[in-house]
């Protein structure tokens, strides 16, 4: 390189002396002429950011009519002199202006151009780009998420996407987030919220989402309205996830590996009292009852002190163990002129706060897309999933996916005394020991499940009509899932304790407690299995076609069909021989100790789909689409539904008229949709409209031998219409930009009526009849709201770029038909109110000295039918009971369950927003995003209010300021006092939360270092998430989670990101 | 390839799905089967009835001695608290009722044998009348619904309540259809279907309950004649096949299957399909949970005569009563119904919790700290039917022990009281003597087992109430018998008590260590080799001090809390709202809000 730059400036040596001459007489060389004069050839290769060579670009001597292409290798040749400006041009990538120097050799690398508005943007069958956009779609990117360790790709896309509510409520390893679009809600009716997921075109479900990696996907999309759901019509009334995975490019080999370690901890453990501050607690208690100072339950001195000196921590501390998550990922991608091919593998390991819990994940996929004729292109994208839940077993978690019951349990107990004593788990002070369960102490269960899919797709140009093109997918899709259960008899050891201290253990073991909660099958493997096999077929038939300069028309019709069977096997042996085999075979043999079972089922669907769009001069839009959707669901006569749309739009800044005049905005487009989607998953059972008879379970024991007998019970009554719910949405929206498309931003307004919601009607039927009135199609909810995305993009001078946005939605909800009971009374009405409204009693406050008392009790107040007592919460007398108070509003003295009302307005946000802010500089860079949520209340949680004062248990120290005589001004009422833990306002609470969802720092290894390991790009990075509250009403717990389970996580993590 | 072949393939390929689009919507249930399967195949249709079976036969019932002086247990109801609908059997009970409609319909139509349909249809007659029973016991008369009906016509369903009588009529109208089609008794397989006899035993036990004041305060003699007749026409045919008093009256539990003479109508239950009232039963301090199902009160151990079957305090008797050791010389049905603080009741129990098969019911028994409140609250535990071979141990224990729904001994008692109430005291005499003498008690020098001779109808009449109490003490009979018989009024203004045991210092002082255990152990030592005799009420004294306590609501060794107040309107109880509001024809019952229907019509 030196050489050649000293070669070019012996050339220039004689211009040189010509400006030195000249300096005297103008004082400026820089401005001179002269280099004007020296015409060459300029040649290079034009790459885009991954290196791949580009074809097709168009190459411009600014201010003249000189111009070139590339060739299919990226290579191009112009004449330009010295001081001209090659301007380089491609749609979808940035601009590039290049001054010609001294060197004829020029290469150019360009960028995506990803603030314009010609980004791509896939809808139901097909994409679209965003200026011509008529309806409500959000796309997240995944490229921003890649460092991100998510265990799933809801957790990763959390608060990105406007409209859209994602909430994670749980901590335990693999645990995935709760998706809503648009506020979609049944309210009380028996459908699903649930919006559709499909990924690559076929049509999937949340756990096939779920399992997806980061590293695989190429973009999120939600389509929000009508008009761009339609075209999934049948099940798409929640809105729609499309998922697109990445596909190869032309090019140059592009490896990519990202590989992360990090360590979590919980955002908000409830922070509960020592065993001392409860022993405390428990003495106010026993004072304030007059239990005598000698009774033998009351804490020695000796004890005190003991308690004092030794902090056990609750058994959830106790069994707490340091949690990992590791994440590698491998991405290859590459290809040639006609054959391209993306190859990726993931794996990703997290293990919880107990032993017993981990979560781990590998996933690969395999595409390419190979051009077989000039007209042909067929390609193939085969992919697995395999995940991996290892879990301790407790009986009393049943399918509580977030271990509630046992975590509160086990964050209330154990601060009394060690679980494990001279390497035994403990049995005294509480009739149970966490950490033994927590270790696998009564058994375990191992869930594994499989998906395998394989995705072929067919194109073909039609070479006799320009425009019309055919085309076909054939997925195939098997999903199996395992699960190994063991289950073992607990036995915990009680140990004797001091004569005058009852918490200090001595090594005498007194006792074996025996827990065997599952009776005979607390000793006992079982092995299950269910698979789903199913396909999905479409064939289509595509026209697009411009007509004259003005008319662009496009249509398409498809038809699909899906069809899946289910098969499912279960077998339990009792008697383990040995805990070290845990295999059916090493069981009890006696045939009385195994028990099997299995079954299937079937469904399909068939669908006809089709579109029409036209535009004008690309600045009026026209796009209509709809679906016919037949499912076995329902019989016959009810089975089909059609489900239409259509949508307008008109870019504002293509007429002379307004770009005339306001000049200051870039883009300005406004757009209307209107159409009608729908959904089958209603109803209890796969065929509600025909009777069954179900067989196959228990019936009574008969005979000597005691046998059990069968029996046959009959099935629900059927529902003969049971037909699809609907819903009929409006949208409006507008998208513009302005200073110089800087400052991006989009709004909706929308307006969803559901309607025809499976629900119990209020027609009685006579219980003498013995039948019962089943659900039928008649209910309506309304849904509506609004959102905006708004982004803001610039630099500061070349070595710092940043970038601002911000998405807000905005979902309110109301019964529009719902029966309610005649016996309802006003207050009670659910009519025209939200759909999650809070029910519960009015505090007045605490009743804090014995004035208030007396008074009270003057005024004939009861609660309850007691007395109030002093230091206890007491509540506002709204109503009398029904027989004498049918209005609900004359106060009866009494405060009983007629005094609850409703106190607040949601327990599900309505508002939820995000914020994103990257910075740029130099090579370092950082991501921060928040995500907030608003509107909503919550309860504080049972757990929170527990007032156990007993021997075992801990409460949370917000107890530790209640009332006493000592400490009249306590927060909390009188520890114990009645009905002080009922559902009132005082413990419901505004929960609107803002929180720092993810930062990642990176930074990039210099290109010298880089180049010496032969990498292209180095990326390390320390990435954490959930890291803190920015703002949150709720201190007292989680607001997101139940505040029961496990919490949710925050994680450091810290990376790395190697491209080749 | 061209690409016009390749185009003229797709297209053939789909012409070809969409030929086959009309199979993609043609599925089937594969998890259920349809009516026609039903009633053409025996065994499922079989599997129907099972399912009847399943809702309708009675089981242990745990929480009905709540209801009466008999064990501890506050109760809403026995406070005169009742909330309203506190009764909830009439929906669940009309389902079942469909279904038994449903099949007595329906089991005709497919291919199943004329005889088979029979049996099936006179078991299921028999549980419609069982269920119609229950729930005219509990309510009065009820709407009698005896075919399935078409849910589309509303106001067809929407029927008014049948008078008592006519529901009654019907019971017995099902239960001699039932009667005349059951067999005597079923092959090795069927053993716990509803045989003739059954069918005949429970006909007494409806006319007995109709016979009584709840139905009939004004006491019509021909309806004790009828609950005579077919009481007796039950004994002598149950007699005819062999049935009688089994000669074990602790025992007769653990005999399960057909050769228990004594079990008429029985619910099997297995170690797969068990129940929990063992675990329920089972003294806290042996590991078990202790929970409190049938807990004697003191007015129960009271109750049991002595030896010679005189009551304790009957100055005629040959036996002393003393309250400490209450135990000695009673009524051998005493210790096999109740365990008292010190006696001997081997359990199948494991150590350390079980340290021999001596029971303690005292304060601190128990090894688990905080466990008091566990301890049975009267200091008496029920023993009755507990099998203490069973391995327990386990919180959560099982136990297969059968349920005895009727047993000939209730026969005879049904037998003796009706024929008391039509002036046959003759039998009744001879029934009581049977029942006493079954149970162990001493004949006596008149051999009338402790009775009294010559009573008068009053006198019997409480002697015949009171040896059901004792015989067939937690089988829940007796909160029948004090609603059949309206005699809660007897039990107005009454406090339950049990005893509270505190050990004393004489007992601490047993072991030198400080462990409550250790001292329990030498105590047990002690009264197995015969050195300590608990059986003497000063050494027993010495270890123990014993105090009464109120075990009603707010009731403790110092207070006597609420009395037991049950209210007249109870004997026949209030519709819930509920399925009041779902048919416009149905009425309430006298005596409640709103209430029109006379239910002693």
């Amino acid at each position: 390189m030196h050489k050649k730059i000293g070669a070019s400036w012996v050339k220039m040596i004689p211009l040189l002396l010509l400006a030195f001459a000249s300096i005297s007489m103008t004082g400026n060389p820089l401005i001179d002429g002269e280099m004007e004069k020296v015409q060459q050839t300029i040649s290079g290769t034009i790459t885009d950011e991954t290196g791949s060579p580009l074809p097709g670009v168009n190459v411009l001597v600014v201010g003249t009519t000189i111009g070139t292409q590339s060739d299919f290798d990226g290579n191009f040749s112009i004449n330009a002199n010295q001081g001209d400006i090659l301007r380089f041009s491609y749609l979808g990538l940035k601009s590039k202006d290049v001054e010609v120097g001294s060197d004829t050799s020029l290469n150019v690398t360009m960028e995506e151009d990803v603030s314009s508005l010609d980004e791509v943007v896939v809808v139901g069958y097909g994409t679209t780009i965003k200026r011509e956009l008529t309806s409500s779609v959000v796309t997240v990117s995944t490229e921003e998420l890649n460092e991100i360790p998510a265990t799933s790709l809801g957790n990763a896309i959390a608060g990105r996407l406007a409209g859209v509510n994602i909430a994670q409520t749980n901590g335990k390893p693999g645990s995935t987030s709760q998706i809503t679009v648009r506020g979609a809600t049944s309210g009380q009716f028996a459908g699903s919220n649930e919006p559709l997921y499909v990924i690559d075109n076929v049509i999937a479900s949340k756990a096939i989402f779920d399992a997806l990696d980061v590293s695989e996907v190429a973009n999120v999309t939600v389509l929000k309205d009508a008009a761009s759901a339609a075209v999934y019509g049948a099940r798409a009334a929640n809105g729609v996830v499309l998922v697109n995975t990445h596909s190869g490019k032309s090019g140059k080999t592009v490896i990519n590996v990202t590989s992360t370690v990090g360590t979590t901890e919980p955002t908000n453990v409830p922070p509960m009292t020592t065993a001392y501050q409860q022993a405390g607690i428990i003495e106010a208690q026993r004072d304030f009852n007059g239990v005598p100072q000698d009774d033998p339950s009351r804490f020695s001195q000796a004890e005190l002190d003991y308690l004092r000196a030794n902090d056990w921590g609750s058994f959830a501390e106790q069994s707490a163990k340091d949690p990992l998550l590791n994440r590698v990922a491998i991405t290859a991608s590459g290809g040639s002129e006609k054959i391209n091919y993306f190859m990726s593998g993931s794996y990703v390991k997290q293990t919880g706060d107990f032993s017993k819990l981990s979560y781990n994940k590998t996933n690969f996929r395999a595409k390419v897309s190979a051009d077989i004729t000039e007209d042909l292109n067929v390609s193939i994208n085969m992919n697995t999933n395999n995940d991996v839940r290892d879990e301790f077993y407790w009986r009393w978690n049943g399918s509580d996916e977030d271990f509630g019951d046992f975590y509160r349990t086990a964050n209330r107990t154990g601060a009394w005394g060690p679980g494990v004593h001279n390497g035994e788990y403990v049995a005294n002070f509480n009739g149970w020991n966490p950490v033994h369960l927590a270790d696998g102490g009564a058994g375990n269960r191992e869930r594994t499940s499989r998906n395998i899919g394989t995705i072929i797709d067919v194109n073909y140009k039609v070479p006799f009509l320009d425009g019309l093109t055919l085309g076909a997918t054939y997925n195939k899709l098997n999903i199996r899932r395992d699960e190994t259960l063991l289950r073992k008899v607990t036995e915990d050891v009680t140990f004797g304790v001091d004569p005058n201290n009852r918490f200090l253990l001595t090594d005498e073991v007194l006792g074996i407690r025996v827990r065997s909660d599952d009776g005979a099958d607390s000793d006992s493997l079982e092995e299950s299995t269910a698979e789903e096999d199913s396909y999905q077929f479409n064939a289509r038939i595509g026209y697009e076609n411009t007509f004259g300069t003005d008319h662009t028309v496009n249509a398409f019709l498809n038809y699909e069909v899906w069809e899946r069977n289910d098969r499912n096997f279960w077998a339990r042996r009792r008697g383990l021989q040995t805990e070290f085999v845990t295999q059916l075979f090493a069981t009890d043999p006696a045939v009385e100790s195994q028990f099997a079972n299995g079954g299937g089922a079937e469904f399909g669907r068939a669908s006809y789909i089709g579109g029409l769009g036209y535009n004008y001069k690309e600045k009026i839009f026209i796009n209509s689409s709809f679906r016919y959707d037949g499912s076995t669901k329902f019989a016959e006569d009810e089975r089909w539904g059609f489900f239409p749309s259509l949508s307008l739009g008109w870019i504002v800044t293509e007429e002379e008229f307004f770009t005339s005049k306001v000049d200051f905005i870039n883009f300005f487009k406004v757009r209307a949709s209107f159409g009608t989607t729908g959904n089958d998953d209603v109803g209890s059972s796969n065929f509600p409209y025909i009777q069954s008879y179900n067989v196959g379970g228990l019936g009574p024991v008969f005979g000597e031998n005691e046998s059990i007998s069968n029996s046959a019970v009959i099935g629900a009554q059927p529902d003969l219409f049971i037909t699809w719910e609907k819903q009929s949405s409006f949208n409006l929206g507008m998208d513009f930009q302005l200073l110089k498309s800087r400052l991006s931003a989009s709004f909706d307004y929308f307006n969803n009526k559901k309607t025809d919601l499976y629900g119990s009607r209020q027609l009685f039927i006579p219980s003498s009849s013995g039948l019962t009135l089943g659900p039928t199609n008649y209910g309506g909810i309304n849904i509506k709201g609004f959102e905006m995305v708004t982004t803001y993009k610039d630099n500061i001078g070349d070595d710092f770029y940043y970038d601002i946005g911000f998405n807000l939605g905005y979902a309110k909800d109301e019964y529009a038909t719902l029966d309610e009971p005649e016996t309802r009374r006003p207050y009670e009405l659910l009519n025209g109110n939200g759909t999650s409204r809070i029910f519960g009693y009015t505090a007045e406050g605490i009743i804090r000295d014995q004035a208030q008392l007396d008074a009270l009790i003057a005024s004939g107040y009861k609660i309850n039918g007691a007395d109030p007592q002093i230091g206890a919460l007491y509540y506002r007398d709204l109503r009398g009971n029904p027989q004498d108070d049918p209005e609900g509003n004359t106060p009866d003295g009494v405060i009983d369950g007629n005094d609850q009302s409703y106190i607040g307005s949601a327990s599900t946000p309505p508002i939820n927003y995000g914020i994103r802010l990257n910075l740029n500089y130099k090579r370092f860079t950082l991501q921060t995003f928040a995500q907030g949520f608003a509107g909503h209340q919550r309860y504080q949680p049972a757990n929170n209010r527990f007032q156990f004062g007993d021997i075992g248990n801990s409460s949370h120290t917000q107890w530790l300021d209640a009332w006493s005589p000592d400490n009249v001004n306590g927060a909390l009422p009188r520890f114990g006092s009645p009905a002080s833990d009922w559902n009132s306002t005082f413990w419901l609470q505004d929960a609107d939360f803002l929180r720092l969802k993810n930062v990642n720092l990176g930074y990039d290894i210099p290109d010298n270092i880089v180049s010496k390991v032969g990498a292209e790009r180095i990326n390390i990075f320390a990435n954490g998430t959930n890291l803190f509250m920015i703002y949150s009403k709720i201190d007292e717990f989680d607001p997101e989670t139940s505040g029961r389970g496990i919490p949710v996580n925050k994680t450091y993590s810290l990376g790395i990101n190697v491209t080749f | 390839m061209k690409a016009k072949n390749i185009s003229k393939i797709w297209i053939l390929c789909s012409l070809l799905f969409l030929q086959c689009s009309e199979d993609v919507l043609d599925k089937k249930d594969l998890g259920a089967i349809s009516s026609d399967v039903i009633w053409n195949d025996p065994h499922l249709a079989e599997g129907f009835l099972n399912n009847v079976y399943l809702r309708a036969l009675p089981g242990w019932d745990v929480n009905a001695s709540r209801m009466t002086d008999d064990a501890q247990g506050p109760d809403a109801l026995m406070y005169g608290e009742a909330s309203p609908g506190s009764q909830t059997r009439y929906s669940g009970s009309y389902n079942a009722i469909k279904d038994i409609n449903l099949l007595l319909r329906d089991v005709g139509t497919g291919s199943i044998s004329l005889e088979d349909q029979d049996l099936m249809k006179a078991q299921a007659l028999f549980f419609r009348a069982y269920l119609y029973f229950k729930l005219v016991s509990t309510y009065g008369g009820v709407p009698l619904v005896l075919e399935v009906k078409d849910q589309t016509d509303v106001t067809a369903l929407q029927v008014p309540r049948n008078k008592t009588s006519e529901c009654m009529a019907q019971i017995l109208l099902d239960l001699d259809a039932a009667i005349l089609d059951l067999p005597d008794s079923y092959d090795s397989s069927g053993y716990g279907r509803i045989t003739k006899g059954a069918a005949m035993a429970f006909k007494g036990r409806v006319l007995l309950h109709y016979a009584s004041e709840q139905f009939d305060p004004a006491q019509d003699k021909g309806r004790w004649q009828a609950a005579y007749d077919a009481n007796s026409a039950a004994r002598i045919y149950l007699e005819s096949i062999g049935k009688g008093l089994h000669p074990d009256y602790a025992g007769l539990w653990f005999d399960e299957g057909a050769g228990n003479v004594e079990a008429i109508m029985v619910r099997n239950y297995s170690l797969d399909r068990p129940h929990n009232r063992e675990a329920g039963c089972r003294p806290f301090i042996t590991g078990t949970n202790g929970e409190s199902f049938d807990k004697p009160t003191k007015q129960l151990v009271d109750a049991f005569p002595m030896k010679d079957g005189k009551a304790i305090d009957d100055p005629t008797s040959a036996y002393t009563y003393d309250p400490t050791t209450l135990w000695l010389d009673r009524d051998p049905r005493f210790e096999a119904t109740i365990a008292w603080n010190g006696s001997v009741w081997p359990l199948n129990n494991p150590a350390p919790n079980r340290t021999s098969d001596l029971e303690w019911t005292f304060q601190q028994s128990a090894i688990e700290a905080g466990a008091n409140d566990r301890i049975t609250a009267t200091s008496f535990n029920c023993r009755k039917a507990v099998d203490g071979t069973l391995e327990g141990g386990a919180a959560s224990l099982s136990s297969p022990t059968d349920w005895i729904e009727i047993r000939f001994a209730e026969v005879l008692l049904n037998l003796a009281e009706a024929a008391n109430e039509i002036d046959n005291s003759g039998v009744a005499y001879e029934v009581l003597t049977q029942i006493r003498s079954r149970a162990g008690i001493e004949a006596g020098g008149d051999n009338l087992y402790g009775l009294q001779a010559g009573m008068s109808q009053d006198q019997l009449r409480d002697a015949i109430m009171l040896e059901r109490r004792l015989e067939l003490v937690f089988e829940g009979k007796r909160s029948a018998d004090l609603r059949r018989r309206r005699m809660y009024g007897t039990l107005i203004g009454m406090h339950r008590y049990g005893y509270e045991i505190l050990k004393t210092a004489a007992f601490d002082a047993l072991s030198p260590t400080a462990e409550i255990l250790d001292d329990r152990k030498v105590l047990e030592a002690g009264v197995l080799d015969g050195s300590i005799d608990l059986n003497d009420p000063a050494v027993y004294n010495t270890y123990f001090s014993t105090r009464l306590r109120s075990l009603e609501r707010f009731g403790s060794v110092d207070a006597d809390g609420d009395a037991i107040n049950y209210l007249d309107n109870y004997y026949f109880y209030d519709i819930p709202q509920d399925d009041l509001n779902k048919n416009p024809n149905l009425t309430q019952t006298n005596g409640w809000p709103g209430g029109s229907f006379d239910p002693l019509q």
